[in-house]
């Protein structure tokens, strides 16, 4: 197995960019390999026995690719793209005794990513213990992460999960956890961080290339190349047994194949106080990534995803408490395209999306059907002077349809005999094109976006924005955006029609490597966003106006083995409604997020992690007259949440086979955190439901 | 054929230290320059310091590309001793530098041409079946350089050198001329890298016109004379081509 591992540190000088790295085999630096540039190659140099290189590359020339050679291995390509950021780009390098046939490595044809406030690989998501090696739920542990429900659904900068948008490949997957169910617990999303390649987050002001988003964006890229040849994990822990394989088919192609069973009764033997409210829950899920290049100028590469799952746990709702039973099955298929030219990439995506689900609780029995299909085309062209400009343009239709028994009033979820039989039919088409340019000029880059969404018998609305990134140095650099941004809400149990959201925003993000050990960033933000909300009462949505104003700071420091870092977030979120202004739902006021890491794959890698947020308000029920009465909207708050997270993982090499038993215990303290409120059958009595207590999970993964 | 390989490699060692300069970062020695220098030295002043001192700073290094100039410094060594008439020396370190690329895991195009070249220049010390078994083997050898990399000149280089040595009977002189002429179109290096090998042009020529004046062909002697003193001026072995 090779593993080579180029560190490019870019920095920009005036009308140059120097790209400094260093090239691994295995762990060893490797000595003369040739680093040049195809279309030039009098652009050259060698690495040094540390295995670094350094090489300065005009601006003129940055449409060029970058080849490392070295002799046994097969060559590697990286096209240049206009990163400003430090990157690790993992190679492969498989050695051939025939031929030394290229293989191509090309870049997301995403113009807009320098405009990230942070990029994770896969390497950053498992170096993560805390994350479970989810890709969304490391999300969760960013600074700009404002998830106030224990959910891998991102919630970024004060806005709702309904509206921040996971994004695989260019294709928008909408209800990106498992368990969507109609309090979306989704703990984990549906997503192995085995395919996942790179992962760009734009937690606001989000790029309209990926389309339309008020809440920010998360851009995951599947993998470009695979690291070793052929590679099997299985898994097994109290609550799933997964398998993952992943083959290098031939030089051009390679494929990925996973698949999990999830049970909860281990699971919930062990932790059985603390998961009392659960019967149960059970998924089966299988994946397949796939990648083949179609020459040394085009990739196609197709993604597949099934889970089957269902979940039974006690709920409750108002004057409710029962037990929810869900079923879902889901399926989405996403194929990508790539021409590259000299100058130019080309891009077509397409998908489907199905969801098939059944919901009970009380009174609901409800079957909902949804259909989704997706057809986008991009094109991105490189011009001289740095200016980059991209088109594009996508279709989506959208079909919901659900049938079944509901109660007649929401306060009366329990009335199994009032229930009334309902159906409905949702069907869209939605329209959009966008434009987007790019412009490097010296230290500065320049970005600005227009977007169209069209509706047939609706008049077409407009997003656009403008991003500006200064490299204050070659450690610092400061983003400032803004922009208007549309979307459309996704019909659910309560509103059950699709509706246009809108929200304005401005943002300023500073980053700094102080030093090679320490990275301080800070961030301002504003946001004004225009929701259906349904708010206390029966006749449908409510349009809200939520303003939000946000401020972040975090540091990261690392030293030998260790790792720690810190970040704290001030939000104030406050809505309108009927002229009236009242603390939004997601006001937590404070968050605070602490995390410790000892990575050492010799002794043992430790990861503590600790949470602090303000409560969140909401509405108490006062009193009652067969409808309930509310006092003030979002006058009380819940109990400031807490909790410690402590994961530990040891690499063990028994012959070929590596073993890395692990385990997580969450909320180590026990806090009492409250979720939210019900109330016995005549509002009488209130009753708290807690967040989960102390849970413990253990499990071991082998790699063969 | 041995007395004629002998002198070839000897000429091949001189030229490359005299030709090298074309591959040279700007500023920067080569190391295959340092190895050259160190033999001309050595030839000159009849001491084999000078190698060992560059196999003195060799010692200390791990790698393919460092076990790569051990055993050219060896063959390199083995020319010294071959001319100071110490044939058992010589034979020691041809046989060291062989046995040591042998070892190689994932030999590489270069390790391959270096191989067969010094598995060719090895024959002279066997007889009988040995040396027809070792003819094969770098033969072998050498086409899996060039198997591995169609653009590598030294692959080219090796194969040409074996065919021009081996007697007509024994199936040579039947190819040489082919892998020469595709060797001098190709360059030194792919792309410049001081710690890479570079030689094989000024031999591919050497022999191209030993071959062409062989056999009686003064057009093409003239002709490719012209083109070697473009891309090699100043190269000594040529001079006696320069009145033909």
């Amino acid at each position: 197995m090779l593993m080579w591992q180029i560190l490019l540190g870019i920095s920009a000088t005036y009308s140059q960019t120097t790209i400094t790295g260093h090239v691994y085999e295995d762990k060893e630096p490797v000595f003369a390999a040739n680093v040049f540039l195809a279309q030039h190659r009098c652009v050259n140099t060698i690495t040094n026995e540390d295995g670094f290189f350094s090489i300065e590359v005009t601006d003129s020339l940055h449409t060029d690719t970058l080849i490392v050679s070295y002799l046994g291995y097969k060559d590697y390509k990286i096209p240049l793209t206009n990163w400003k950021e430090p990157c690790i780009i993992s190679f492969t390098l498989s050695q051939s005794t025939t031929t030394l046939s290229e293989v191509v490595v090309i870049a997301d044809p995403t113009a807009s990513k320098e405009f990230a406030a942070s990029q994770l690989d896969k390497t950053a998501i498992y170096m993560t213990p805390a994350a479970g090696a989810d890709p969304l739920r490391a999300v969760a542990l960013q600074p700009y992460s404002t998830s106030t429900e224990e959910s891998a659904n991102p919630q970024l900068r004060g806005s709702s999960s309904n509206y921040s948008r996971v994004v695989i490949n260019g294709v928008p997957i909408k209800n990106p956890v498992r368990n969507q169910q109609l309090n979306s617990i989704g703990n984990f999303s549906l997503f192995s961080a085995d395919i996942v390649g790179k992962e760009f987050v734009y937690p606001s002001n989000p790029p309209l290339e990926y389309g339309n988003s008020i809440g920010g964006i998360v851009a995951l890229n599947t993998t470009e190349n695979l690291s070793v040849k052929h590679e099997t994990n299985l898994s097994l822990s109290l609550a799933n047994a997964g398998i993952f394989h992943a083959t290098q088919i031939n030089d051009k192609s390679f494929i990925q194949v996973y698949g999990n069973r999830q049970m909860s009764e281990p699971y919930k033997w062990l932790n059985g106080s603390s998961l009392n409210y659960l019967d149960n829950f059970a998924s089966t899920d299988g994946g397949l990534n796939f990648r083949t290049t179609l020459s040394n100028k085009s990739y196609i590469n197709g993604y597949a995803y099934v889970v089957k799952e269902s979940y039974r746990a006690e709920c409750g709702m108002y004057n409710n408490l029962g037990m929810q039973d869900a079923k879902n099955l889901r399926n989405f298929d996403i194929l990508n395209y790539r021409l590259h030219s000299s100058h130019g990439v080309l891009g077509v995506n397409a998908a489907w999306d199905m969801t098939n689900s059944n919901y009970y609780y009380g009174a609901i029995s409800d079957t909902t059907r949804q259909r989704n299909v997706f057809v986008s085309a991009s094109y991105k062209h490189y011009f001289p002077k740095g200016v980059t400009i991209s088109i594009g343009a996508d279709y989506e239709h959208n079909s919901y349809h659900y049938h079944g028994a509901y109660p007649t009033s929401i306060y009366e979820i329990e009335n199994i005999v009032s229930a009334h039989y309902g159906k409905g039919n949702i069907d869209y088409n939605k329209y959009e094109a966008y434009t987007y340019a790019k412009w490097l000029i010296g230290d500065f880059i320049l970005g600005a976006s227009v977007r169209e969404i069209s509706q047939v018998g609706a008049k077409p609305r407009w997003s656009y924005q403008a991003n500006v990134k200064y490299n204050l140095s070659r450690k610092s650099s400061l983003i400032a955006s803004c922009g208007q941004y549309n979307a459309l809400s996704l019909p659910n149990y309560f509103v059950r029609q699709v509706a246009n959201a809108t929200s304005r925003q401005m943002s300023v993000d500073w980053k700094s490597n102080l030093t090679a050990r320490c990275e301080v960033s800070s961030a301002i933000y504003w946001k004004k966003e225009s929701l259906p909300l349904y708010l206390l009462s029966d006749t449908g949505y409510q349009g809200v106006d939520n303003s939000i104003l946000g401020i972040e700071l975090s540091g990261k420091y690392t030293w030998s083995a260790l790792e720690w870092s810190v970040s704290y977030s001030y939000l104030n979120a406050r809505m309108k409604y009927q002229d009236k202004t009242f603390t939004s739902g997601n006001d937590f006021k404070h968050m605070a997020k602490l995390m410790m890491s000892y990575l050492n794959p010799k002794i043992l890698n430790v990861s503590v992690s600790c949470l602090f947020r303000g409560g969140l308000p909401y509405t108490p029920i006062v009193s009652s007259n067969s409808v309930p009465l509310y006092a003030n909207l979002n006058s009380e708050r819940y109990n400031n949440y807490f909790t410690l997270d402590l994961s530990i993982n040891r690499f063990f090499r028994i012959g070929k086979v590596g073993v890395v038993p692990f385990v997580t215990i969450t909320n180590i303290t026990n806090h009492a955190n409250q979720q939210y409120l019900y109330y016995s059958r005549d509002y009488d009595q209130q009753f708290v439901k807690l967040y989960n207590k102390r849970l413990l999970y253990i499990g071991c993964s082998v790699r063969l | 054929m041995i007395k004629q390989s002998f002198i070839s490699v000897l000429f091949f060692l001189f030229c490359n230290i005299v030709a090298f300069g074309s591959c040279l970062q700007e500023g920067e020695k080569s190391f295959q320059v340092k190895i050259d220098d160190s033999l001309e030295l050595a030839l000159h002043k009849k001491t084999v310091e000078p190698l060992a001192n560059v196999e003195q700073s060799l010692s200390s290094k791990k790698g393919n590309i460092w076990s790569y100039w051990q055993a050219y410094l060896w063959m390199c060594k083995s020319v010294y001793f071959a001319s100071e008439q110490q044939d058992s020396e010589a034979k020691e370190n041809l046989e060291a530098g062989i046995n040591l690329l042998n070892q190689v895991h994932n030999k590489t195009t270069e390790d391959y041409a270096l191989l067969g070249y010094m598995q060719s220049q090895y024959i002279r010390y066997t007889k009988g079946m040995e040396s027809g078994i070792l003819s094969v083997k770098s033969k072998r050898n050498a086409n899996k350089s060039v198997k591995l990399d169609p653009n590598n000149i030294r692959g080219w280089v090796v194969l040409g050198i074996i065919d021009f040595y081996t007697p007509k009977q024994y199936g040579g002189k039947e190819k040489c001329e082919s892998y020469l002429l595709k060797a001098i179109g190709l360059p030194s290096q792919n792309i410049v890298n001081k710690y890479r090998p570079s030689w094989g042009k000024v031999e591919a020529y050497s022999l191209l016109l030993a071959y062409y004046n062989g056999s009686d062909q003064k057009d093409k002697v003239r002709q490719y004379y012209q083109m070697a003193i473009k891309e090699i001026p100043n190269e000594p072995s040529l001079k006696k081509y320069e009145n033909q």
